[in-house]
Order: C-alpha cells, then structure tokens, then sequence
C-alpha cells in the first residue's frame, strides 16, 4: 500500500451510489403508490400514517410516484439505442410534469385560482386534518416537487464541467423535506405547515427527503457529491463529520425542547444551552475528526514521499505516466539515461521518449494496455529502443507496472540502459570470433614448417638409428618427441577453432550410436586398460553427430587415461529431465580435487605431468565448447580416489 | 593385375614447391612397390607447361597421376584443377590433391571443383608413407576400371 497509491483490485466493491438512488427512488415511488391505494380505498392510514396527521394528498402522491419512477431510471441510464433514449426522454418529462404540477399549485395558492387540478384524481372531502384547500398539495410540499422535479428532469445538464445545477436544487428540496421530518419528530407545527395552509405529510416528507438524497447520489461525479466522495483529507472529513454533526444537533435540540416543555428551562437558558453544548460538543468532534484525517493524511503523505524518495533511490529509470499518456514523474536515473530533466519532461507526452518510426503506433499499444494492465515487460523480447534529448537511440529495456492513484490510473515504467550491456556483448562475440579465427590461422600456418621438422626427423630416426652414437639416437628422440606434441596440439586447437565455424546443423540424433562409434575407436585404448564398459538406454538427442562423437571419445578417453591402479568401469547413462537429457560418464579413476572442477574446462589446462598423463590440455576445452554451442551445460562431480561423473545436458528431440 | 606394375613404369607428376615436400615424396617413392618416374613442377605455370608439352618440355611423357598441392606460386592448385577438368586433352588424368589440412578441402570443396581425391599431408613420415602407398593403390584402382 502505498498512501495514495493502490495497487489494483477489484475484488472489494460497496454498493455504488446508482443502486442507493435507485433505492431511494424505490422508496419515494411506493410511499406515492400506497397513498393512492390508501385515496381509492379510503384507507386513512395510507393517506396520513396516523390519525390527525397532515395527508399526502392525491397530487403529491401521484408527484411522489412519478418522482421515484423517474429517479429509479436516471439513477443507471445504461440502456443504449433507441429504447434507451425514449425511456430516458420519458423519464426526463415525467420528472418535469412532477414540476409543472407542483409549480401550478403554487400559483393557485399565491393568485387563489382554482385551476380543477386538485380533485382530478380523487376528491377530498372538507374538513381533513390540517388542510386549508381540499385535495391540493401542500405549499411546502410543492414548492420541495418544483425543486425535485427540475433537479430530476436537468440531472445531466452541465454548464460547466462537474458543476450541476441539479445538485443544488435537489439539495433544496432535501432541506425542505428535512425541516418537514424534524418537525414532527419535535412536534413543531411550523416546521412542515405553513401559517394555516395544508401540511406536509410526515409521509411526503420521508418521500422527498429520499428521492432528493437519491437525486444527489445518481451523480456521484458532481458538484456536492463529488466533493462528499472525494478520495482526499476533504471528502473524509466532509464524510466523518456529516453523520456526526447531524446526530449531535438533532439530539441537542431534542433534549433542549424536552427540559423547556417540562419547565426545567426558561428560553433564553434553552438557547445559551443549545448553543454552548453545540459549541462543546462541535469542537470535539471536529478535533477528533480533524485529527484523525491529518494523522491519515500524514501516513498518506510519508508514503508519497516513501514512494518518491524509492523511485529516486532506484537503480533504475523510472517514468511514470498517466491515462492520457502524459508524464508524471521521474527519477534522475531517467534524466541521465534520456537527458531531459524533470521540468522539461513532467506533462509531455511519453511519445516525446521514442524515436520517430515508433511514435505514431505507440498510442495505441498505450491503450491496449490500459485494458489489461498487468505487471510485465515491455516489448516482448523486441529490441527497444528510447530517444535520447541530443536525438541519439537508447537501447533499453522497460519493465511496466500498473498503478492507482487519487487521478485514476498511472503506468510506472522501469527503464534500464542497456547500451553499454549490448556493446560489450557485442565485444566478447567480435573478440571470441577473432580468437578463432586466430586459432584457426595460425594453426593452420603452422603445419607446414610442423612437417617438415617432424617428417625429417623420422626419415633421420628410421635411417640413422644406432649408426651415429647413443646421444645421437637420443636428441632425435626429444627431437621427435616435440614435433609429435606440437602436431597434437595443432590437431586440437584446429579442432576447438572449427566447433562453432564448421558445425553441422543441429538434428535428431541417436546418442546410442554415436557412443558405438567413438567405442570402436577407442577399442585399442579399452583393451590395453581393461576396462569394462556400461552403457545404459541412450535416447535421441538434438545435436550433430559428429561433434557429439568428439565429446564422448574425449569424455571416454579421459575416463580410460585417468584410471587408477585396477581396471576401471566406465558408464554412461541418460536421465530426461522436461525437455533435456544428462548425459553422465562415470569412471571409477583417480578423481578431482573440487579447487579444479572449473579450470578443466579452460583451454590448455592440464592437471597431471606429461609423463604419468599424456595429453595437450585441450579435449575438455573443446567438449565444452561444443556442449555449449548445443545450448547445453556441462559439469563435473569427483573426489581424488573416487572417480569422476562429467555431466552435459542436450535438448532432447520433440515427440509430436 | 596392372600391365605396368610388372613392366613400364607409371609417370607421376609433382606439383609442389616446397623443396622438403618434394623430396619427402621422392624418399617415399623410392620404397613403393610400383616402378615409377616422378617429375617435379615448382608452380602451377610449369605444370600447366608440362601437361601440355609447352616449352622445355616438349619432350614431356604424359602423366598418369597428377599431385597436386594447393599453394603454388604464379599460379595456384586451384586454378591449374580447374584448367586440368575443363581441358578435354587432360581431364581423364587423376588428379591428387595434396592438402595442409582438412580445413583446406572444406575450402576447396566450397569451390566445387572435382578433384579424384583430397590427401591431407600427414605431419608424421609413417603416415606420409602410407599415405604414397595408397595413392599407389588408388592408381591400381583407376587403372583397373574399365
């Protein structure tokens, strides 16, 4: 969690402001439609809840039908296409016609016309509690319809962005209604009636009141609402204080009247009660509140602060961008890698970052993303490529994390250079190139003087041998000695040299025959050491058979050359492993110290003296290099006396 | 078996420069079993030469066998291959192709010239002289082919 910022989840949903304005206008429609029942059957309670209360009458029931049923569809205007528009107009003019009526039974009160619209649904005989013209709404009442109805019908009017008339004039109607209901909760007459006009109806007033919260929370996103919703230190404390403060006043007052109607106090005493006790008790909850939000606000500004000072200390580039694609901020790891500071960066668009051939897709790409946004790398496994401000490519590589903050949701880019990376790659393959090229010149050239040297002292050995003296005989032999090695040793490193420039193809080998065959040419070597060899099931393999022949005559051959005092058993065997095989050679010889288990595989590395081993240092070399140009892994298990295991692995051929 | 392996001697022609290669090949002819008569060409020019009786050797016998190394001067192995196969006079000759080393015939192969057959010089003097040994087999084989 990070203050401010939420990673996101979906999971956890209250109940949205549409479905507590549809329950609202719910509320407000039965109310309406029971007062009717209660008017066609002449059920008083349904008129009035009890026994001399004001009644709704039948136009403020019918307003208070017409009212929910309007607010039950505005609250989630998801229907598209034709239907969808008419019932939405219809709705509209439904919550004007509640306007119109009420707006005529203002104007009948205020001029004395009579206009026939009172008794048009069911006529009211005189005499019913608190009314001063049979069958009209109350003015009260009507004048809460005129607001609620245009609150209702201009719902998705917005002269300006976010501010909505129809907030404030569902706000009125609320008042209205709620000055109603304290009324009969206080038993204060003047409250919900209006000098000797008709009454309000506790019922009307319990109907306004809900559609009129309804109204207001239809349109989350405006005017009062949005600040009461707002995510901040303000729309807590709007919300903490609310509830608070209504109870408190309700209650004061409640208490207040209670003493004054028992005569336990005088009304200049109520008052100075009331408003000491308000004062009291006002500064005490806006303390705690106050300082509940600052304590929250504070834990949310250190982990903003936490936040940046992370992405500051981060080895890594970072870039954070929001909806519209916009940068929103940056460490200076960013700045170095791209050149631009901060102040030049922060607002632009993140297009600004890419070199030209790659802007115009990108927006898209941006977008797609936001559909799904996952943790990921960028680009998937394609070389990126950022613009640096002098105008030269970055190589990079970006990694992307969705983000949620207060002003929806952001995409934080982690950006690594990777350009020094790519050119010392770049480096070691140019400089391992040309060591074998190298290897492979020189090699090359050397075998010419190489036979002449050797041929001549062979031609002199088989001719001159025992005809010149026993130093004679001898020089030749150190002579020939030489020439040997060095023939071996040019062999091989010709041989390591052409691993990787003259390879076969890769193909589905059979790793079994190919032991066969580098068997039968160490024939020779298997007598002469009298070792018993094991071969286990070997599979097919993807490899080129003859180099993977080379790799099991070197592992062989060492294994049979490094044996020790008794014959010694040799056994390969494979083991699949997902899709590779190991390869293991186990030899029962003199064994490794683990200080070498590496430098064996270093070219020109020898462990042993010439004379008890011979061997030019160079056949592990090369089995590992053509292990690795399969792409496989090669490795030794040993302690001095107990014999070696070398392991490789190969990748092993698909069966479908 | 052969006529000639009792009676006249085959021809062979040397093409080589290197002095110690020539002479190698002298000393390893001296034991083969076949009576031969080596001649010796010092680059690729005087082989041409002599294949085609030009010059000083006008007098030349044609060859049975042609050796051939690779690095010549004035005119390489390559080249005098590719004037031996294409020439309707000399392309029935066999040709040997004497090569430093095995990385050389992949070369040679990529050219797509169509010598009788590779010999990788041998760095030792028992394999050099089996090698002879074979070409001499090599030349009983050609002889006995219909």
């Amino acid at each position: 969690m990070l203050g401010g910022m939420r990673t996101i989840d979906s999971s956890r949903r209250a109940p949205s402001p549409a479905s507590w304005a549809r329950l609202a206008g719910a509320v407000a429609g039965s109310i309406g439609i029971l007062a009717l029942a209660g008017w066609a059957f002449d059920v008083e309670a349904l008129k009035s809840a009890l026994p001399g209360l004001a009644q709704m009458k039948p136009n403020t029931a019918a307003c208070s039908v017409l009212s929910g049923a309007s607010l039950w569809v505005l609250a989630r205007p998801a229907a598209t296409g034709r239907a969808g528009r008419w019932t939405l107009t219809m709705a509209r003019a439904a919550a004007a016609l509640v306007a119109l009526i009420a707006a005529l039974t203002l104007l009948e009160y205020a001029l004395g016309w009579h206009l026939g619209i009172d008794p048009w649904l069911f006529r009211d005989e005189t005499g019913a509690p608190m009314t001063s013209n049979p069958g009209r709404m109350a003015p009260k009442t009507a004048a809460a319809f005129v607001l609620l109805g245009l609150a209702l019908s201009a719902l998705d009017w917005r002269p300006r962005p976010r501010t909505s008339p129809a907030q404030w004039l569902a706000f009125g109607a609320a008042g209205i209604s709620l000055a109603g209901l304290v009324g009969y909760l206080y038993s204060v007459t003047a409250l919900y009636r209006l000098a000797s006009f008709t009454g309000m109806s506790i019922l009307t007033a319990t109907a306004l009141f809900a559609a009129s919260l309804g109204s207001l929370a239809a349109r989350p996103d405006a005017s009062l609402s949005r600040v009461f919703r707002a995510a901040g230190p303000g729309g807590r404390l709007a919300r903490a204080s609310l509830p608070i403060v209504a109870a408190v006043t309700l209650a004061v007052g409640g208490l207040r009247l209670l003493a004054e109607r028992a005569g336990h106090l005088g009304a200049e005493e109520g008052v100075a009660v009331m408003v000491t006790s308000v004062i009291v008790v006002f500064t005490i909850v806006l303390y705690v509140v106050a300082a509940m939000t600052e304590r929250g606000e504070a834990a949310r500004r250190e982990a903003e602060q936490l936040f940046r000072s992370a992405v500051e200390a981060s080895p890594n580039g970072m870039l954070m961008v929001n909806a519209a694609g916009e940068v929103v901020l940056l460490n200076r790891q960013t700045e170095r890698i791209l050149g631009y500071s901060a102040g030049e960066l922060v607002g632009r668009r993140v297009e600004t970052l890419l070199p030209g051939h790659l802007r115009e897709g990108h927006e898209a790409l941006r977008q797609a993303y936001l559909v799904d946004p996952q943790r990921r790398q960028m680009g998937a496994g394609r070389d990126l490529r950022a613009r640096h401000k002098d105008g030269h490519e970055v190589q990079v590589e970006i990694g992307l994390s969705p983000v949620e903050r207060e002003s929806g949701i952001h995409v934080l880019a982690s950006i690594i250079d990777i350009t020094e990376r790519k050119r010392v790659e770049e480096d070691l393959r140019r400089s391992n190139e040309e060591l074998e090229r190298f290897a492979y010149v020189a090699s090359h050239d050397l075998q010419e003087p190489l036979r002449m040297v050797g041929s001549y002292v062979q031609l002199l050995a088989k001719r001159y041998r025992g005809r010149l003296d026993a130093d004679a005989d001898e020089f030749i032999g150190y002579a020939l000695d030489g020439a040997l090695r060095m023939r071996r040793l040019i062999e091989e490193l010709l041989a390591y040299s052409r691993v990787g420039t003259r390879g076969a193809a890769l193909r589905p080998t059979d790793s079994g025959e190919v032991v066969a065959a580098a068997l039968r040419s160490l024939k020779l070597a298997v007598e002469e050491a009298g070792a018993s060899v094991k071969v286990g099931r070997l599979p097919t393999v993807l490899a080129d058979p003859g180099q993977l022949e080379q790799v099991f005559l070197n592992l062989l051959s060492n294994a049979l050359k490094f044996r020790g005092s008794e014959a010694p058993t040799v056994e390969v065997t494979a083991e699949r492993q997902d899709r590779t095989w190991t390869f293991r050679v186990r030899d029962d010889g003199i064994g490794i110290e683990p200080e070498y288990f590496e430098r064996i595989f270093v070219i020109f590395q020898r462990l042993h003296g010439r004379n008890d081993f011979p061997g030019t240092g160079m056949g592990l070399a090369i089995v590992k290099k053509v292990v690795d140009r399969h792409g496989g892994r090669i490795w030794v298990e040993s302690a001095p006396a107990e014999g070696s295991t070398f392991s490789f692995t190969l990748p092993a051929v698909e069966e479908d | 078996v052969s006529i000639r392996s009792n009676g006249v001697p085959i021809e062979i022609l040397l093409v080589e420069d290197n002095p110690g290669d020539v002479r190698l090949t002298v000393e390893a002819l001296k034991e083969a079993k076949v009576r031969n008569n080596l001649h010796v060409a010092k680059d690729g020019v005087e082989a041409m030469e002599f294949l085609r009786r030009a010059g000083a050797h006008a007098e030349a016998p044609r060859p049975d066998l042609v050796l051939l190394d690779l690095n010549l001067p004035r005119k390489d192995g390559r080249e005098v291959l590719q004037e031996i196969k294409t020439d309707p006079d000399l392309d029935l000759i066999p040709v040997v192709v004497l090569t430093t080393s095995q990385a050389e015939q992949d070369v040679l192969e990529s050219y797509q010239l169509h010598a009788n057959a590779y010999v990788t010089k041998p760095v030792d003097l028992e394999r050099f002289l089996q090698v002879v040994r074979s070409i001499e087999n090599f030349w009983l084989e050609i002889v006995r082919l219909p």
